[in-house]
């Protein structure tokens, strides 16, 4: 059955993240405080990565259960968009990631002060990347760069958890047809399932935030619907967490995301036994 | 009602014997030869892998339950009490987790906090033992009663004349998965844990043997019975002169898919 391989230190998976940092994306949207396109996405990376190291940190460390590329598109050209000490590397273990952020920043947060009221809490937040947003939007060059990174991973671990690429995107590619290189990383495979890619819409175009749409009709716009179309359909099991998170699903639920929170894809990954309390 | 009790663990294949996040407790401690079962009290947790310090959480409930009155494994409220006295005595533990991580000069990492600030999560199977006596509710033909409650998927199977005749709390290799009910070590609501807690009593005789095992060879257990096999008879056999080394037979079984490569803990109560 695929999508059941083990995520192990001896069996890892890649995820590879596209950002794009093209001038569009210095536009700002939404809400009572107006964010550029390029920090919502580069919040989006900041929290992924945040996510996914807490999610795999033990004792001694975190544990390397996945490889990580951060690859930014704009300026005319693709690359490494990692800051500080990880700055141009491609795949990096999670580890590292983890132990390197360009810095951390301290932040106040209100927390449960466990007898029903709010409590303010200094919390450390990691920082990997800063907005960008400059040039054109060589989106088909950052597919075809993450389906050579894929590529590779998979001949070194042809028996891993299948590889997520996600791109995160106002979705105005300039390069050409975006959906040819996506169907080539999509055609990718391990033994366990074929690659998948998900993707994140950042929009002006307005309109409410869509999660895990299985159809393109209530979308705002060809870009949308174009990413939508570029987007795997949900494994079962992801479905099974996406329907667990409150999203509506059916067989047809895409890795598509509309002016929402994409972090919930970590929570996708199984890497054993979940810690959940008690209801 | 003379017995033995054997205990087998194996850590998960590909990590280090110490990252090891099952625990036991068998009190009073067994030798390898004959024991008295009356009042054997056994304790077998899983720590939650996604949760940090789940070995040493799942080492403080063992310790604690494998001490605790019967009535804690008969009546739930009681069994609540427990949970949250070991819960609380997890604070100290804490401490001086983080002060020897301070003192080694490694101090807490900022991916670490989310997770300590969350606490620690384990499944726990608690059980215990006594001799029958007159309207205690026991059959004429029992020497004892055994006495379980279980938070998770920690499983507790019965076989007698070559039959299971008990899996609890989870009966089929399906109910398996990766959510399982855990104990948090933060968690004070004994009114919950109570309502979660799955409690079960069964009588002894001789010949019976009991099982309790961790999830990954509890479903493997259960997944060969549903077969028609019968598992039983490989697990009473092991480190016998015609049974099988347990880190072998584990081994096979991961190496063929037919069982999840994960902490494994086998403890065999083998009444006389």
């Amino acid at each position: 059955m695929p999508y059941t391989a083990e995520i192990s230190r001896s069996n890892p998976t890649c995820l590879v993240f596209l950002v794009d940092q093209s001038a569009s994306m210095s536009d700002a949207i939404g809400g009572e405080v107006p964010t550029s396109k390029a920090s919502v996405v580069s919040d989006a990376i900041n929290r992924l990565l945040t996510e996914l190291s807490v999610k795999c940190a033990k004792e001694e460390g975190v544990r390397d259960y996945f490889h990580v590329a951060v690859v930014g598109y704009g300026h005319n050209n693709v690359g490494s968009a990692f800051g500080g000490m990880l700055a141009g590397r491609d795949l990096v273990p999670l580890s590292q990631i983890a132990d390197n952020p360009a810095r951390l920043e301290e932040r106040v947060k209100k927390v449960p002060d466990g007898a029903g009221g709010l409590v303010e809490s200094t919390v450390r937040f990691p920082v990997w990347m800063d907005p960008v947003s400059n040039g054109g939007t060589p989106m088909r060059q950052a597919l075809e760069h993450a389906h050579r990174l894929v590529d590779r991973w998979l001949g070194e671990h042809p028996s891993c958890f299948p590889p997520i690429v996600l791109n995160l995107t106002d979705g105005e590619a300039n390069d050409g047809d975006p959906t040819v290189p996506a169907a080539g990383i999509r055609s990718l495979a391990s033994a366990d399932g074929a690659v998948l890619l998900f993707n994140l819409h950042v929009s002006d175009a307005g309109g409410s935030p869509i999660t895990f749409p299985d159809t393109d009709a209530g979308l705002p716009d060809s870009y949308a619907r174009t990413l939508f179309g570029m987007s795997s359909v949900l494994p079962p099991h992801m479905r099974s967490y996406a329907a667990q998170e409150g999203f509506a699903t059916s067989d047809g639920t895409r890795g598509f995301v509309y002016n929402a929170d994409i972090t919930s894809v970590v929570q996708f990954l199984d890497i054993g036994t979940r810690a959940t309390d008690l209801r | 009602m003379p017995g033995s009790v054997a205990s087998y663990h194996l850590h998960k294949g590909g990590g280090e014997a110490d990252e090891y996040e099952d625990a036991y407790n068998v009190l009073p401690p067994v030798a390898d030869d004959q024991t008295d079962l009356v009042d054997l009290r056994v304790a077998l947790s899983d720590g939650a892998s996604e949760s940090v310090l789940a070995g040493l959480w799942a080492r403080s409930l063992v310790d604690h339950f494998a001490s605790v009155a019967l009535e804690a494994l008969v009546s739930p409220e009681s069994f609540g009490r427990e949970a949250v006295a070991a819960a609380t005595s997890w604070d100290a533990i804490l401490s001086g987790y983080v002060a020897r991580r301070e003192a080694a000069g490694r101090p807490i990492q900022w991916y670490e906090e989310p997770k300590l600030n969350r606490g620690a999560y384990a499944t726990l199977l608690a059980v215990g033992f006594r001799a029958s006596s007159g309207g205690d509710g026991s059959e004429p033909e029992d020497e004892g009663q055994w006495f379980a409650a279980v938070i998770g998927d920690c499983c507790l199977f019965q076989v007698r004349d070559d039959s299971l005749i008990t899996a609890f709390p989870l009966t089929g290799s399906v109910d398996f998965g990766v959510n399982p009910d855990l104990l948090n070590s933060r968690n004070r609501d004994v009114h919950l844990i109570a309502d979660r807690v799955a409690i079960r009593t069964g009588g002894v005789r001789q010949q019976d043997d009991i099982y309790l095992c961790t999830d990954a060879i509890a479903a493997w257990f259960l997944r060969e019975t549903e077969k028609g096999s019968r598992p039983w008879e490989i697990l009473r056999d092991l480190g016998t002169a015609d049974g099988q080394d347990f880190s072998e037979f584990i081994g096979e079984k991961r190496a063929s898919g037919h069982m999840r490569n994960d902490d494994v803990t086998l403890i065999h109560v083998d009444v006389w």
